[in-house]
């Protein structure tokens, strides 16, 4: 049989952040307390304490099963999936870092999500396919799909020391979308993307560290979508100082 | 005064149908906004998908016919356990298994990979197995992974969205739909982000909303699902049809309950064709493999069991992977990575599942065209599903609304707005942004108590006595809960119980049309089940239930099925 699921029964303890910039002048740490259940996850805490206890706490989450990655917080410190990582007693639970926040554990998505559009986040084609379905064969995918596991939570954005001090950095999550598109062998737009890559805020600022990566609940692989970018770039740049340097001695 | 937006079709909606609708109806050349209650394309049910039907893609000795066959009757023909439905639109399903090789090609052509195995063939998924033990109806595909479908293409859509420029508004709660004249011309929302109320003038009105499932604790719906869109409907003056009919899932992670909607699927993978097998609280095996092919018969296994006392509602029955190996899992099984990260060894380790409401069959009253009995209101998707509450139905009804509604966009000048309608409607939002009364209750605690309600008094199986009891409770609920309602700020920042408050309201006033509808229809048939009418009666009920409001009470009717295209055997055409 199963095994028993442990650590059941008694209290889990948290420290949540709360912030509201409309109605306080600063942020606040509130202690709150909730019965351990089974596996609990930090949002069972979460709608412990707003639905039975009816805590106005501001906090997002749609799903609840890591598919949509809205509810990113810093847990511990650490950016993490509320519905994705386990609750633990003695938690502090805040608003991811590197976003502005709305209220609570609510942050501003907005504003990276005008990077996100800026990478071209779409599929270009030089032209439509005749058929359908057209020839693809899964190997050619592999790549993209690596990429394509990114539910855009933004928690790579959250754990990336660039981020903190330079936020126009185009940053991991926008470039993880960019290597699915990249690698997609359909895909014709690379000129534009890695036009806007390789800008001065574009994929050389990042220091490789590899935190996002850390994080990434999605195993989407983001310093390694930055990598594999990189090396698209300076293939491109390679070649067009061959193309500029070459120009006069074509056989 | 609210700012007032004018475009030519608004979309209420997020999800598949909403952003497929939104792009359609800009491809059509008109003017379009898309209101989303969460975000786009990471919010309603869509982003949790597992599979997608490719219809014609099946394998014989499936066949054109066989698939709509089972559309109509809802699968249930032949298997083990489950009755017929039988009350779908014919006509209209028709067309969405005939649109559907269009809509799939359009899905890849902006991108989305639909998966290959090495010879170019799409991989495809069977529902079940047969009674001779082979994988039933091998016909469902898988963009790309099970489990990430639904995310795939939300992501495809919504880059298309940025590509088309099409403008979209995130975390909008729409309140209302404003006619003119017996006309949709516009809405009323809230961004609740900033709290703005605002109004939107449009000559075509898409309510993309999804289901209304999210009225259960134990759902596989997202948050927002809380049947918004059918109430604005109705309100509106449309009708709504057969809501008493809502799909139970068996297979469902008990623990954590942050995971009530992660479904441990029971029928055969791609691949090697593996599935997990299901052992209740004696360790005894159950769910027989014909019992996988039908969501009935599954659901009806688990009651058996629960009447039996070998299993519970919400657990006491579990899913075993012993005889997979990992890298199966990993290569086919998204969400193999969710049981790994509870420190599970599935080796070895079982586990506990629940059963939770699924998908709903009833909705918004529409014709073949999307278009309710209101002009300029369309429904699409899961708030209008025609008895096929699929992916694929929200994709076609976002197709074929974005024709209709755009036809008329260009047909019609954008009409006056009543400002009586914006005005009250302000009042009646801004009310419920309130901190009075002092000892009042939070409305995500009266939230919660309504999901519990429907979860221990509407469950799979139900007969009046019990339904009787939750209308009761239902009542209480509004007259007592309800005027002490109210959120611990009026802040208008992210003011998430605000949000709860509007959602409330449109709960219960569902939720009481839901238990009537239940007590009205005496008789069991495909996901409906009554403990006390356990035979499906095509005499009195092979037809639509259809609810409308007049004088702002509701008034019930019966709508007999056109059997245009498919009969039962043995039914006299009438």
């Amino acid at each position: 049989m199963s095994r028993q699921p442990g650590g059941e029964g008694g209290d889990i303890h948290v420290t949540i952040y709360r912030f509201d910039p409309s109605t306080d002048a600063a942020p606040r740490y509130e202690q709150y307390s909730a019965p351990r259940t089974k596996y609990m996850r930090i949002i069972d805490v979460l709608e412990y304490l707003t639905e039975v206890k009816g805590i106005g706490i501001a906090y997002r989450s749609s799903c609840g099963i890591k598919k949509c990655g809205t509810c990113g917080v810093m847990a511990n410190g650490v950016p993490k999936l509320a519905c994705y990582e386990a609750a633990q007693d003695g938690m502090t639970i805040e608003p991811l870092r590197n976003f502005r926040v709305i209220r609570d554990l609510v942050t501003d998505r907005a504003p990276y999500q005008e990077k996100i559009d800026s990478i071209t986040p779409f599929l270009v084609r030089d032209s439509q396919p005749g058929k359908f379905p057209e020839d693809l064969r899964h190997s050619q995918m592999i790549e993209r799909n690596r990429f394509d596991q990114c539910i855009t939570c933004l928690l790579c954005v959250a754990a990336c020391p660039i981020m903190e001090s330079n936020p126009s950095f185009v940053g991991p999550a926008a470039a993880t979308r960019a290597a699915a598109l990249l690698e997609d062998v359909r895909d014709a737009g690379a000129e534009a993307r890695l036009d806007t890559l390789a800008d001065e805020f574009g994929l050389w600022r990042c220091h490789m560290i590899g935190e996002c990566t850390e994080v990434c609940p999605a195993h989407a692989e983001p310093a390694l979508a930055i990598q594999r970018l990189r090396r698209r770039s300076v293939k491109r740049t390679l070649r067009a100082m061959v193309r500029r340097v070459g120009g006069g001695h074509r056989p | 005064m609210p700012t007032i937006l004018e475009t030519d079709v608004v979309v209420v909606g997020g999800g598949m149908a909403g952003a497929y609708a939104a792009i359609g109806a800009s491809r059509q050349g008109s003017k379009v906004l898309l209101l989303s209650k969460g975000f786009l394309a990471k919010s309603g049910c869509s982003p949790m998908a597992a599979f997608l039907s490719v219809p014609p893609y099946y394998t014989p000795p499936d066949s054109e016919q066989s698939i709509f066959e089972d559309g109509v009757t809802g699968g249930a023909s032949g298997i083990a356990g489950g009755s017929y439905i039988f009350l779908a639109n014919q006509e209209a399903l028709k067309d969405t298994f005939d649109k559907a090789p269009q809509i799939l090609a359009d899905l890849e052509a902006m991108g989305v990979y639909f998966r290959r195995d090495e010879e170019g063939k799409f991989v495809l998924l069977g529902s079940g197995f047969d009674k001779d033990g082979k994988v039933r109806k091998p016909r469902f595909s898988l963009a790309w992974n099970f489990g990430l479908t639904g995310k795939s293409i939300m992501d495809v859509l919504k880059g298309e969205i940025i590509k088309r420029g099409i403008p979209y508004k995130d975390e909008v709660r729409v309140t209302k739909v404003l006619t003119n004249g017996g006309a949709a011309v516009g809405v009323t929302a809230i961004d609740y982000s900033t709290g703005e109320f605002f109004v939107v003038r449009a000559k075509s009105v898409i309510l993309a909303t999804g289901s209304g499932v999210y009225l259960w604790r134990y759902t596989t719906a997202s948050r927002e699902c809380t049947g918004d869109g059918h109430m604005m409907a109705l309100r509106a003056g449309a009708e709504l049809t057969d809501i008493e009919f809502v799909t139970w899932h068996f297979a469902d992670v008990a623990w954590p309950e942050a995971w009530r909607r992660l479904q441990m699927y029971p029928q055969p993978y791609p691949g090697s064709g593996f599935y997990p097998q299901w052992y209740d609280s004696k360790g005894n095996r159950f769910i027989k493999d014909v019992e996988i092919g039908s969501k009935e018969a599954q659901a009806m296994a688990v009651a058996r069991s629960v009447v039996g006392g070998t299993v519970q509602k919400r657990g006491g029955y579990y899913a075993s992977w012993r005889h997979v190996s990992e890298d199966e899992l990993k290569e086919w099984f998204q969400n193999y990575y969710h049981l790994k990260k509870l420190g599970l060894d599935i080796s070895l380790d079982m586990i506990e599942c629940g059963m939770s409401s699924h998908s709903w069959h009833g909705g918004i009253r529409t014709n073949g065209k999307t278009e309710t009995s209101v002009p300029g209101l369309y429904g699409a998707g899961g708030v209008a599903p025609n008895h096929y509450p699929r992916l694929h139905t929200a994709l076609w009804g976002g197709k074929v609304a974005a024709i209709y509604a755009s036809e008329r966009a260009a047909d019609v000048s954008l009409q006056d707005l009543d400002m009586v309608q914006v005005e009250d409607e302000e009042a009646r939002v801004t009310g419920l942004l309130r901190t009075e009364p002092a000892n009042g209750k939070s409305p995500t605690q009266v939230k919660r108590r309504i999901w519990d309600l429907f979860f221990d008094k509407m469950w799979y199986i139900k007969d009046a006595e019990t339904m009787k009891k939750g209308l009761e409770e239902l009542r209480s609920i509004r007259e007592n809960d309800v005027p002490m309602m109210r959120a611990s700020s009026k802040s208008r920042n992210s003011n998430q119980e605000w949000v709860d408050a509007l959602d409330v309201i449109d709960m219960l006033d569902l939720g009481e049309l839901l238990i009537m509808s239940s007590l009205r229809r005496e008789e069991s048939r495909g996901p409906f089940v009554r403990g006390d009418f356990p035979s499906t009666d095509d005499e009195r009920w092979m037809k639509n239930l259809v609810i409308k409001l007049k004088d702002g009470k509701p008034e019930y009717r019966t709508e007999p099925v056109a059997l245009t295209l498919m009969r039962p055997k043995g039914v006299v055409p009438s």
